[in-house]
Protein backbone atom coordinates (compact mmCIF):
# COMPACT_ATOMS: atom_id res chain seq x y z
CA UNK A 1 0.00 0.00 0.00
CA UNK A 2 2.86 2.77 0.74
CA UNK A 3 4.28 1.60 -2.47
CA UNK A 4 1.06 2.52 -4.05
CA UNK A 5 1.14 5.85 -2.36
CA UNK A 6 4.50 6.48 -3.09
CA UNK A 7 3.79 6.19 -6.71
CA UNK A 8 0.50 8.25 -6.40
CA UNK A 9 2.95 11.18 -4.70
CA UNK A 10 4.67 11.07 -7.43
CA UNK A 11 1.92 10.82 -10.15
CA UNK A 12 0.01 13.64 -8.65
CA UNK A 13 2.84 16.16 -8.62
CA UNK A 14 3.16 15.88 -12.09
CA UNK A 15 -0.56 16.19 -12.72
CA UNK A 16 -1.16 18.97 -9.94
CA UNK A 17 -0.02 21.67 -12.18
CA UNK A 18 -2.51 20.95 -15.37
CA UNK A 19 -5.31 19.69 -12.20
CA UNK A 20 -4.80 23.34 -10.78
CA UNK A 21 -5.68 25.00 -14.01
CA UNK A 22 -8.41 22.41 -14.35
CA UNK A 23 -10.14 22.97 -11.19
CA UNK A 24 -9.76 27.04 -11.32
CA UNK A 25 -11.60 27.38 -14.57
CA UNK A 26 -13.93 24.73 -13.75
CA UNK A 27 -14.78 26.74 -10.84
CA UNK A 28 -14.93 30.05 -12.74
CA UNK A 29 -17.15 28.71 -15.01
CA UNK A 30 -19.78 26.49 -12.62
CA UNK A 31 -19.35 29.99 -10.03
CA UNK A 32 -20.92 32.01 -13.37
CA UNK A 33 -23.29 29.70 -14.14
CA UNK A 34 -25.07 29.96 -10.54
CA UNK A 35 -24.72 33.57 -10.40
CA UNK A 36 -26.87 34.02 -13.64
CA UNK A 37 -29.51 31.58 -12.67
CA UNK A 38 -32.85 33.00 -11.32
CA UNK A 39 -33.05 32.46 -7.70
CA UNK A 40 -35.16 33.94 -4.89
CA UNK A 41 -33.38 37.12 -3.71
CA UNK A 42 -36.03 37.74 -1.24
CA UNK A 43 -34.61 37.31 2.60
CA UNK A 44 -34.88 33.57 3.86
CA UNK A 45 -37.24 31.62 6.19
CA UNK A 46 -35.87 30.96 9.67
CA UNK A 47 -35.06 28.30 10.23
CA UNK A 48 -32.89 28.27 6.76
CA UNK A 49 -30.63 24.93 6.56
CA UNK A 50 -28.35 23.78 4.13
CA UNK A 51 -29.88 20.31 4.22
CA UNK A 52 -33.44 19.04 3.08
CA UNK A 53 -35.51 16.84 3.88
CA UNK A 54 -38.85 15.37 2.09
CA UNK A 55 -40.61 17.09 5.29
CA UNK A 56 -39.72 20.10 5.29
CA UNK A 57 -40.96 20.22 1.58
CA UNK A 58 -44.04 19.30 3.07
CA UNK A 59 -44.21 21.91 5.51
CA UNK B 1 -12.06 -25.34 3.44
CA UNK B 2 -15.02 -26.76 1.09
CA UNK B 3 -13.86 -26.42 -1.90
CA UNK B 4 -16.82 -24.28 -2.83
CA UNK B 5 -16.02 -21.44 -5.69
CA UNK B 6 -17.98 -18.46 -5.76
CA UNK B 7 -19.10 -18.04 -9.01
CA UNK B 8 -21.40 -21.26 -7.96
CA UNK B 9 -22.90 -18.32 -5.99
CA UNK B 10 -23.73 -14.99 -8.52
CA UNK B 11 -25.96 -13.09 -6.31
CA UNK B 12 -26.97 -12.46 -2.63
CA UNK B 13 -31.10 -13.84 -3.76
CA UNK B 14 -28.99 -17.02 -4.76
CA UNK B 15 -26.47 -17.32 -1.34
CA UNK B 16 -29.36 -16.28 0.71
CA UNK B 17 -31.41 -19.22 -0.91
CA UNK B 18 -28.58 -22.33 -0.68
CA UNK B 19 -27.86 -21.13 2.98
CA UNK B 20 -31.36 -21.24 4.09
CA UNK B 21 -31.98 -24.95 2.06
CA UNK B 22 -28.80 -25.94 4.04
CA UNK B 23 -26.94 -26.64 0.74
CA UNK B 24 -24.13 -24.07 2.17
CA UNK B 25 -22.95 -22.67 5.50
CA UNK B 26 -21.83 -18.89 5.69
CA UNK B 27 -18.46 -19.98 6.93
CA UNK B 28 -17.60 -22.14 3.35
CA UNK B 29 -19.02 -19.35 1.71
CA UNK B 30 -16.49 -16.51 3.60
CA UNK B 31 -13.83 -19.25 3.05
CA UNK B 32 -14.50 -19.31 -0.53
CA UNK B 33 -15.02 -15.39 -1.37
CA UNK B 34 -11.20 -15.09 1.26
CA UNK B 35 -9.83 -17.93 -1.13
CA UNK B 36 -11.41 -15.01 -4.34
CA UNK B 37 -9.68 -12.07 -2.74
CA UNK B 38 -6.21 -14.16 -2.35
CA UNK B 39 -6.63 -15.21 -5.97
CA UNK B 40 -7.26 -11.59 -7.32
CA UNK B 41 -5.86 -8.90 -5.17
CA UNK B 42 -2.59 -9.06 -7.05
CA UNK B 43 -4.06 -7.89 -10.05
CA UNK B 44 -6.86 -5.86 -8.68
CA UNK B 45 -6.09 -4.39 -5.32
CA UNK B 46 -9.82 -3.78 -3.88
CA UNK B 47 -9.01 -4.06 -0.04
CA UNK B 48 -7.12 -2.02 1.89
CA UNK B 49 -7.42 -4.44 5.04
CA UNK B 50 -8.85 -8.16 4.72
CA UNK B 51 -11.05 -9.07 7.74
CA UNK B 52 -10.62 -12.71 7.75
CA UNK B 53 -10.51 -13.68 11.29
CA UNK B 54 -13.45 -11.62 12.04
CA UNK B 55 -15.39 -12.54 8.95
CA UNK B 56 -15.01 -16.02 10.18
CA UNK B 57 -16.14 -15.53 13.33
CA UNK B 58 -19.14 -13.38 11.58
CA UNK B 59 -20.07 -16.30 9.45
CA UNK B 60 -19.86 -18.97 12.15
CA UNK B 61 -22.02 -16.36 14.12
CA UNK B 62 -24.78 -16.26 11.03
CA UNK B 63 -24.36 -20.16 10.76
CA UNK B 64 -25.15 -20.37 14.98
CA UNK B 65 -28.32 -18.08 14.14
CA UNK B 66 -29.30 -20.50 11.31
CA UNK B 67 -29.19 -23.24 13.38
CA UNK B 68 -31.02 -21.85 16.33
CA UNK B 69 -33.85 -20.98 13.52
CA UNK B 70 -32.62 -17.23 13.75
CA UNK B 71 -33.50 -15.71 10.25
CA UNK B 72 -32.21 -12.27 10.53
CA UNK B 73 -32.99 -11.37 6.60
CA UNK B 74 -31.38 -11.90 3.33
CA UNK B 75 -27.98 -10.53 4.43
CA UNK B 76 -27.25 -12.77 7.28
CA UNK B 77 -23.83 -14.55 5.95
CA UNK B 78 -23.22 -12.84 3.33
CA UNK B 79 -19.82 -11.58 2.42
CA UNK B 80 -20.03 -7.38 2.50
CA UNK B 81 -16.55 -5.17 1.13
CA UNK B 82 -16.74 -2.16 3.31
CA UNK B 83 -15.73 1.68 1.65
CA UNK B 84 -12.68 2.24 4.10
CA UNK B 85 -14.66 5.76 4.92
CA UNK B 86 -17.52 3.89 6.72
CA UNK B 87 -16.32 3.51 10.68
CA UNK B 88 -16.31 -0.53 11.44
CA UNK B 89 -16.09 -1.03 15.02
CA UNK B 90 -12.38 -2.15 15.79
CA UNK B 91 -10.91 -1.21 11.95
CA UNK B 92 -9.38 2.29 11.76
CA UNK B 93 -10.80 4.38 8.77
CA UNK B 94 -7.78 5.67 6.85
CA UNK B 95 -9.99 7.17 3.94
CA UNK B 96 -6.78 6.68 1.71
CA UNK B 97 -4.86 9.45 3.07
CA UNK B 98 -1.92 9.89 4.88
CA UNK B 99 -3.55 12.38 6.97
CA UNK B 100 -5.05 9.16 8.93
CA UNK B 101 -2.33 6.79 8.43
CA UNK B 102 -1.90 6.96 12.15
CA UNK B 103 -6.15 6.41 12.60
CA UNK B 104 -6.82 4.65 16.38
CA UNK B 105 -9.53 1.66 15.11
CA UNK B 106 -13.15 2.99 15.08
CA UNK B 107 -15.12 2.67 18.68
CA UNK B 108 -18.60 1.91 16.79
CA UNK B 109 -19.98 1.01 13.96
CA UNK B 110 -21.44 3.47 11.47
CA UNK B 111 -25.08 3.35 11.78
CA UNK B 112 -24.85 1.25 8.19
CA UNK B 113 -22.79 -0.72 9.24
CA UNK B 114 -24.49 -1.36 12.42
CA UNK B 115 -27.85 -2.20 10.98
CA UNK B 116 -25.87 -4.51 7.84
CA UNK B 117 -24.12 -6.41 11.13
CA UNK B 118 -27.70 -6.45 12.95
CA UNK B 119 -28.48 -8.01 9.90
CA UNK B 120 -26.22 -11.42 9.97
CA UNK B 121 -23.69 -9.64 7.85
CA UNK B 122 -20.12 -10.61 7.51
CA UNK B 123 -17.49 -7.98 6.80
CA UNK B 124 -15.01 -9.35 4.99
CA UNK B 125 -12.84 -6.09 4.33
CA UNK B 126 -12.20 -2.17 4.08
CA UNK B 127 -12.15 -1.57 0.64
CA UNK B 128 -9.62 1.23 -1.30
CA UNK B 129 -11.22 4.59 -1.86
CA UNK B 130 -9.93 7.61 -3.31
CA UNK B 131 -8.61 9.87 -0.91
CA UNK B 132 -11.40 11.39 1.45
CA UNK B 133 -14.17 9.90 -1.18
CA UNK B 134 -12.93 12.72 -3.05
CA UNK B 135 -12.12 11.99 -7.01
CA UNK B 136 -12.74 9.04 -9.43
CA UNK B 137 -10.02 6.87 -10.11
CA UNK B 138 -8.93 4.99 -6.73
CA UNK B 139 -5.74 3.87 -6.78
CA UNK B 140 -4.12 1.49 -6.51
CA UNK B 141 -7.57 -0.43 -7.30
CA UNK B 142 -7.75 -1.39 -10.64
CA UNK B 143 -10.28 -2.73 -13.20
CA UNK B 144 -11.35 -6.58 -13.38
CA UNK B 145 -12.14 -6.30 -16.91
CA UNK B 146 -8.65 -4.83 -17.93
CA UNK B 147 -6.50 -3.54 -15.20
CA UNK B 148 -4.59 -1.57 -16.29
CA UNK B 149 -7.89 0.50 -16.46
CA UNK B 150 -8.90 2.42 -13.41
CA UNK B 151 -12.38 0.72 -11.64
CA UNK B 152 -13.65 4.19 -10.92
CA UNK B 153 -13.91 6.00 -7.81
CA UNK B 154 -14.36 6.88 -5.16
CA UNK B 155 -16.00 3.54 -4.00
CA UNK B 156 -13.78 2.11 -6.83
CA UNK B 157 -12.54 -0.82 -4.30
CA UNK B 158 -15.82 -2.04 -3.49
CA UNK B 159 -16.76 -2.04 -7.21
CA UNK B 160 -13.59 -3.63 -8.47
CA UNK B 161 -14.22 -6.45 -5.71
CA UNK B 162 -17.82 -7.02 -6.72
CA UNK B 163 -17.31 -7.24 -10.19
CA UNK B 164 -14.38 -9.24 -9.30
CA UNK B 165 -16.05 -11.68 -7.83
CA UNK B 166 -14.41 -10.98 -4.05
CA UNK B 167 -17.40 -9.95 -2.09
CA UNK B 168 -21.59 -10.47 -3.17
CA UNK B 169 -21.73 -6.80 -2.16
CA UNK B 170 -19.67 -3.44 -1.48
CA UNK B 171 -20.76 -0.33 0.52
CA UNK B 172 -20.29 3.03 -1.74
CA UNK B 173 -21.14 6.50 -0.79
CA UNK B 174 -21.58 9.23 -3.70
CA UNK B 175 -21.62 13.10 -3.88
CA UNK B 176 -20.80 13.22 -7.26
CA UNK B 177 -21.32 9.67 -8.72
CA UNK B 178 -19.14 8.26 -6.54
CA UNK B 179 -21.49 5.08 -6.40
CA UNK B 180 -22.63 5.16 -9.99
CA UNK B 181 -19.35 5.85 -11.80
CA UNK B 182 -17.39 2.58 -10.16
CA UNK B 183 -20.40 0.52 -10.85
CA UNK B 184 -20.34 2.33 -14.56
CA UNK B 185 -16.54 1.35 -14.81
CA UNK B 186 -17.07 -2.24 -13.46
CA UNK B 187 -19.97 -3.85 -15.68
CA UNK B 188 -21.40 -3.41 -11.84
CA UNK B 189 -24.82 -2.12 -10.82
CA UNK B 190 -24.74 0.92 -8.43
CA UNK B 191 -28.07 2.45 -6.27
CA UNK B 192 -27.61 6.06 -4.92
CA UNK B 193 -30.31 6.28 -2.88
CA UNK B 194 -32.82 9.26 -2.44
CA UNK B 195 -30.72 12.00 -0.08
CA UNK B 196 -32.28 10.96 3.63
CA UNK B 197 -33.29 7.46 2.81
CA UNK B 198 -30.05 6.03 4.50
CA UNK B 199 -27.86 7.10 7.80
CA UNK B 200 -24.60 8.55 7.02
CA UNK B 201 -23.49 8.73 10.62
CA UNK B 202 -20.29 7.07 11.22
CA UNK B 203 -19.09 7.72 7.48
CA UNK B 204 -16.58 10.06 6.50
CA UNK B 205 -18.44 13.47 5.31
CA UNK B 206 -17.49 15.07 2.00
CA UNK B 207 -20.22 17.34 1.13
CA UNK B 208 -23.03 16.94 3.94
CA UNK B 209 -25.83 18.76 2.04
CA UNK B 210 -24.70 15.58 -0.98
CA UNK B 211 -23.50 12.83 0.38
CA UNK B 212 -25.53 10.09 0.19
CA UNK B 213 -24.67 5.63 0.78
CA UNK B 214 -25.58 3.34 -0.74
CA UNK B 215 -24.99 -0.18 -2.44
CA UNK B 216 -22.93 -1.44 -5.37
CA UNK B 217 -24.02 -5.34 -6.09
CA UNK B 218 -24.08 -7.38 -9.25
CA UNK B 219 -27.91 -7.40 -9.82
CA UNK B 220 -30.31 -5.05 -9.21
CA UNK B 221 -32.44 -7.26 -6.66
CA UNK B 222 -29.19 -7.86 -4.63
CA UNK B 223 -28.52 -4.07 -4.49
CA UNK B 224 -32.52 -3.33 -3.41
CA UNK B 225 -32.03 -6.17 -0.47
CA UNK B 226 -28.75 -4.38 0.73
CA UNK B 227 -30.08 -0.89 0.38
CA UNK B 228 -33.16 -2.63 2.89
CA UNK B 229 -31.37 -3.06 5.84
CA UNK B 230 -29.12 0.42 5.06
CA UNK B 231 -31.97 2.21 4.82
CA UNK B 232 -34.36 4.19 7.36
CA UNK B 233 -34.24 7.16 9.71
CA UNK B 234 -31.49 7.49 12.24
CA UNK B 235 -31.83 10.46 14.51
CA UNK B 236 -28.34 10.59 14.84
CA UNK B 237 -28.29 11.81 11.26
CA UNK B 238 -30.64 14.72 11.15
CA UNK B 239 -30.46 14.16 7.28
CA UNK B 240 -32.25 11.20 7.20
CA UNK B 241 -36.21 11.53 6.66
CA UNK B 242 -38.85 10.25 9.12
CA UNK B 243 -40.83 8.43 6.62
CA UNK B 244 -41.82 4.64 7.02
CA UNK B 245 -38.84 2.46 4.75
CA UNK B 246 -40.50 1.17 1.75
CA UNK B 247 -39.45 -2.01 0.43
CA UNK B 248 -36.96 -1.27 -2.31
CA UNK B 249 -37.43 -5.16 -3.67
CA UNK B 250 -41.57 -4.56 -3.94
CA UNK B 251 -41.61 -4.58 -7.15
CA UNK B 252 -38.97 -6.31 -8.69
CA UNK B 253 -40.58 -8.86 -10.97
CA UNK B 254 -43.35 -6.82 -12.09
CA UNK B 255 -43.14 -5.86 -15.77
CA UNK B 256 -42.75 -1.71 -17.29
CA UNK B 257 -45.41 -2.59 -20.06
CA UNK B 258 -46.83 0.93 -20.23
CA UNK B 259 -44.43 2.76 -17.79
CA UNK B 260 -43.81 6.18 -19.54
CA UNK B 261 -39.63 6.38 -19.71
CA UNK B 262 -38.04 9.80 -20.57
CA UNK B 263 -34.80 9.93 -22.21
CA UNK B 264 -32.65 13.41 -21.14
CA UNK B 265 -30.48 14.55 -24.43
CA UNK B 266 -28.94 17.36 -24.83
CA UNK B 267 -26.49 18.02 -21.86
CA UNK B 268 -26.78 14.20 -21.58
CA UNK B 269 -26.08 13.39 -24.95
CA UNK B 270 -23.06 16.03 -25.91
CA UNK B 271 -19.56 14.23 -26.00
CA UNK B 272 -20.06 10.77 -26.00
CA UNK B 273 -17.77 7.77 -27.07
CA UNK B 274 -19.48 6.47 -29.72
CA UNK B 275 -20.25 2.84 -28.74
CA UNK B 276 -22.14 4.81 -25.59
CA UNK B 277 -24.35 6.78 -27.45
CA UNK B 278 -25.54 3.59 -29.24
CA UNK B 279 -25.55 1.11 -26.24
CA UNK B 280 -27.84 3.41 -24.50
CA UNK B 281 -30.10 3.71 -28.22
CA UNK B 282 -30.16 0.20 -27.58
CA UNK B 283 -31.38 -0.13 -24.37
CA UNK B 284 -34.19 2.46 -25.40
CA UNK B 285 -35.18 -0.10 -27.41
CA UNK B 286 -35.41 -2.97 -25.08
CA UNK B 287 -37.99 -0.54 -23.10
CA UNK B 288 -40.12 -0.72 -25.92
CA UNK B 289 -39.41 -3.79 -26.56
CA UNK B 290 -40.63 -4.55 -23.03
CA UNK B 291 -43.97 -2.24 -23.55
CA UNK B 292 -42.88 0.42 -22.25
CA UNK B 293 -43.39 4.49 -23.72
CA UNK B 294 -40.42 6.05 -24.87
CA UNK B 295 -40.39 9.54 -24.64
CA UNK B 296 -37.77 12.51 -25.08
CA UNK B 297 -37.86 14.92 -22.37
CA UNK B 298 -35.42 16.89 -22.67
CA UNK B 299 -33.72 18.91 -19.17
CA UNK B 300 -32.75 22.43 -19.44
CA UNK B 301 -31.27 22.26 -15.96
CA UNK B 302 -28.59 20.11 -16.32
CA UNK B 303 -25.37 22.08 -16.37
CA UNK B 304 -27.17 24.58 -13.95
CA UNK B 305 -27.56 21.36 -11.51
CA UNK B 306 -24.10 20.70 -12.02
CA UNK B 307 -23.02 23.66 -11.54
CA UNK B 308 -24.80 23.71 -7.94
CA UNK B 309 -23.69 20.17 -6.48
CA UNK B 310 -19.55 21.18 -7.86
CA UNK B 311 -20.40 24.60 -5.54
CA UNK B 312 -21.49 22.41 -2.97
CA UNK B 313 -19.46 20.08 -2.40
CA UNK B 314 -16.51 22.39 -3.39
CA UNK B 315 -17.20 24.39 -0.06
CA UNK B 316 -18.77 21.91 2.01
CA UNK B 317 -15.27 19.53 1.62
CA UNK B 318 -13.10 22.15 2.29
CA UNK B 319 -14.90 23.29 5.09
CA UNK B 320 -14.53 19.88 6.38
CA UNK B 321 -10.51 20.23 6.06
CA UNK B 322 -10.43 23.37 7.02
CA UNK B 323 -8.01 22.17 10.35
CA UNK B 324 -6.23 19.78 8.11
CA UNK B 325 -5.83 22.29 4.81
CA UNK B 326 -4.31 24.69 7.66
CA UNK B 327 -2.33 23.13 9.88
CA UNK B 328 -0.66 19.83 7.73
CA UNK B 329 -1.81 20.24 4.25
CA UNK B 330 1.02 18.41 3.26
CA UNK B 331 -0.54 15.43 4.63
CA UNK B 332 -3.14 15.82 1.29
CA UNK B 333 -2.29 14.35 -1.67
CA UNK B 334 -2.07 17.14 -4.27
CA UNK B 335 -5.04 16.46 -6.11
CA UNK B 336 -7.38 17.19 -3.62
CA UNK B 337 -5.25 19.56 -1.54
CA UNK B 338 -5.88 22.07 -5.22
CA UNK B 339 -10.02 20.80 -4.96
CA UNK B 340 -10.31 22.30 -1.37
CA UNK B 341 -8.34 24.81 -1.62
CA UNK B 342 -11.00 26.29 -4.85
CA UNK B 343 -13.60 25.77 -2.08
CA UNK B 344 -12.44 27.97 -0.09
CA UNK B 345 -11.79 30.99 -2.47
CA UNK B 346 -16.01 30.96 -3.58
CA UNK B 347 -17.76 33.70 -1.80
CA UNK B 348 -20.36 32.90 1.26
CA UNK B 349 -22.94 34.93 -0.73
CA UNK B 350 -22.18 31.92 -3.95
CA UNK B 351 -22.38 29.71 -1.35
CA UNK B 352 -25.80 30.79 -0.05
CA UNK B 353 -26.50 31.64 -3.61
CA UNK B 354 -26.28 28.27 -4.61
CA UNK B 355 -28.16 26.27 -2.01
CA UNK B 356 -31.42 28.77 -2.81
CA UNK B 357 -31.18 27.40 -6.65
CA UNK B 358 -31.08 24.33 -5.53
CA UNK B 359 -34.48 24.50 -4.77
CA UNK B 360 -35.41 25.49 -8.03
CA UNK B 361 -33.22 22.78 -9.57
CA UNK B 362 -35.16 20.46 -7.73
CA UNK B 363 -38.54 21.75 -8.69
CA UNK B 364 -37.89 21.60 -11.95
CA UNK B 365 -36.59 17.94 -12.07
CA UNK B 366 -40.13 17.16 -10.29
CA UNK B 367 -42.02 19.47 -12.89
CA UNK B 368 -40.09 17.10 -15.55
CA UNK B 369 -41.62 14.18 -13.95
CA UNK B 370 -45.05 15.66 -13.44
CA UNK B 371 -45.47 17.27 -17.02
CA UNK B 372 -44.20 14.32 -18.73
CA UNK B 373 -46.01 11.39 -16.04
CA UNK B 374 -42.77 9.58 -16.51
CA UNK B 375 -41.93 7.04 -14.30
CA UNK B 376 -37.96 7.19 -15.00
CA UNK B 377 -35.92 9.49 -16.78
CA UNK B 378 -32.66 7.63 -18.71
CA UNK B 379 -29.11 8.79 -19.73
CA UNK B 380 -25.67 6.64 -19.89
CA UNK B 381 -24.22 7.47 -16.49
CA UNK B 382 -20.89 7.95 -18.01
CA UNK B 383 -20.08 9.63 -21.54
CA UNK B 384 -16.44 7.36 -21.70
CA UNK B 385 -15.82 3.75 -20.30
CA UNK B 386 -13.00 2.66 -18.24
CA UNK B 387 -9.92 5.00 -19.10
CA UNK B 388 -6.22 4.19 -18.45
CA UNK B 389 -4.67 4.52 -15.02
CA UNK B 390 -2.70 7.15 -16.48
CA UNK B 391 -4.83 9.23 -18.67
CA UNK B 392 -4.98 12.64 -17.47
CA UNK B 393 -7.83 13.48 -20.07
CA UNK B 394 -10.59 11.85 -21.85
CA UNK B 395 -9.96 12.53 -25.50
CA UNK B 396 -13.23 13.32 -26.82
CA UNK B 397 -12.03 14.41 -30.11
CA UNK B 398 -8.52 15.25 -31.70
CA UNK B 399 -9.34 18.90 -30.78
CA UNK B 400 -10.84 18.21 -27.43
CA UNK B 401 -9.77 17.29 -24.31
CA UNK B 402 -11.51 16.61 -21.25
CA UNK B 403 -9.94 16.12 -17.61
CA UNK B 404 -10.76 12.41 -16.02
CA UNK B 405 -12.86 13.93 -13.25
CA UNK B 406 -15.05 16.39 -15.30
CA UNK B 407 -15.88 13.63 -17.78
CA UNK B 408 -16.62 11.14 -15.08
CA UNK B 409 -18.71 13.38 -12.97
CA UNK B 410 -20.47 15.02 -16.04
CA UNK B 411 -23.22 13.39 -16.31
CA UNK B 412 -23.61 12.18 -12.94
CA UNK B 413 -23.28 15.27 -10.38
CA UNK B 414 -26.77 16.87 -11.58
CA UNK B 415 -28.62 13.92 -9.68
CA UNK B 416 -26.69 15.02 -6.37
CA UNK B 417 -28.39 18.21 -6.82
CA UNK B 418 -31.73 16.85 -7.34
CA UNK B 419 -31.18 14.49 -4.43
CA UNK B 420 -33.99 11.59 -6.22
CA UNK B 421 -32.41 7.97 -6.46
CA UNK B 422 -30.51 6.59 -9.05
CA UNK B 423 -29.54 3.50 -10.71
CA UNK B 424 -26.36 2.68 -12.93
CA UNK B 425 -26.97 -0.71 -14.86
CA UNK B 426 -24.60 -2.38 -17.69
CA UNK B 427 -26.05 -1.70 -20.92
CA UNK B 428 -23.57 -3.45 -23.17
CA UNK B 429 -19.92 -3.47 -23.97
CA UNK B 430 -17.23 -1.25 -26.05
CA UNK B 431 -14.80 -2.47 -28.55
CA UNK B 432 -12.36 -2.84 -26.01
CA UNK B 433 -14.44 -5.05 -24.21
CA UNK B 434 -15.25 -2.68 -21.63
CA UNK B 435 -18.71 -1.85 -19.86
CA UNK B 436 -21.00 0.74 -20.58
CA UNK B 437 -24.07 1.85 -18.10
CA UNK B 438 -27.21 2.82 -18.23
CA UNK B 439 -28.42 5.68 -15.61
CA UNK B 440 -31.51 5.40 -14.30
CA UNK B 441 -33.06 8.33 -12.19
CA UNK B 442 -36.33 7.75 -10.75
CA UNK B 443 -38.89 9.25 -8.35
CA UNK B 444 -37.85 10.87 -4.47
CA UNK B 445 -38.06 8.05 -2.08
CA UNK B 446 -39.29 5.47 -4.65
CA UNK B 447 -36.66 3.39 -4.83
CA UNK B 448 -39.30 0.35 -5.08
CA UNK B 449 -40.37 1.86 -8.51
CA UNK B 450 -37.00 2.43 -9.79
CA UNK B 451 -35.83 -1.24 -9.29
CA UNK B 452 -38.78 -2.30 -10.57
CA UNK B 453 -37.46 -0.78 -13.94
CA UNK B 454 -33.91 -1.69 -13.11
CA UNK B 455 -34.78 -4.95 -12.71
CA UNK B 456 -37.10 -5.40 -16.05
CA UNK B 457 -34.16 -3.88 -18.02
CA UNK B 458 -31.61 -5.99 -16.67
CA UNK B 459 -33.15 -9.53 -17.02
CA UNK B 460 -34.26 -8.47 -20.62
CA UNK B 461 -30.89 -7.24 -21.66
CA UNK B 462 -28.92 -9.70 -19.87
CA UNK B 463 -25.44 -8.15 -19.86
CA UNK B 464 -25.62 -8.72 -16.12
CA UNK B 465 -24.51 -12.16 -16.67
CA UNK B 466 -21.22 -11.60 -18.25
CA UNK B 467 -18.27 -11.77 -15.85
CA UNK B 468 -14.62 -10.53 -16.39
CA UNK B 469 -11.95 -12.74 -17.55
CA UNK B 470 -9.92 -12.85 -14.26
Amino acid sequence: MQEHRDEDRGRERAVSAKVMDDVGSNMEEMIAVVRHLEVDESPPRLPFRASWTLEEKRQ
Amino acid sequence: MTGLRTETVPSIAEAARRLRAGDITAVALTEAFLARIAETEPAIHAYVEVLAGTALTDAARADADFAAGIDRGPLQGIPVGVKDIYDLAGVPTRCGSRALDTAAPAQTDSEAVRRLREGGAVFIGKTVTQEFAAGVVSRPARNPWDPTRVPGGSSGGSAASVAAGSCLVGLGSDTGGSIRIPASVTGSVGLKPTYGRASKRGVYPLSWALDTVGPIARTVEDAALTLNVMAGHDPGDPTTVELPVSDATAQIGRDVEGLRIGVARGFFSERLQPEVASAVEMALDVFRGLGAEVIETPWTNAKAARAVAMILNRVESASVHERTLRESADLIGDDLRIRLVAGTTVPGTDYIRTIRAREAIRESMAALFAEHHIAALLTPTLPTTALMADDLVHRVSDELDEPVGMAYTRLTQPFNATGQPVLSVPCGFDDHGLPIGLQIAGKPFNEAELCRIGHAYEREAGWYQRRPPL
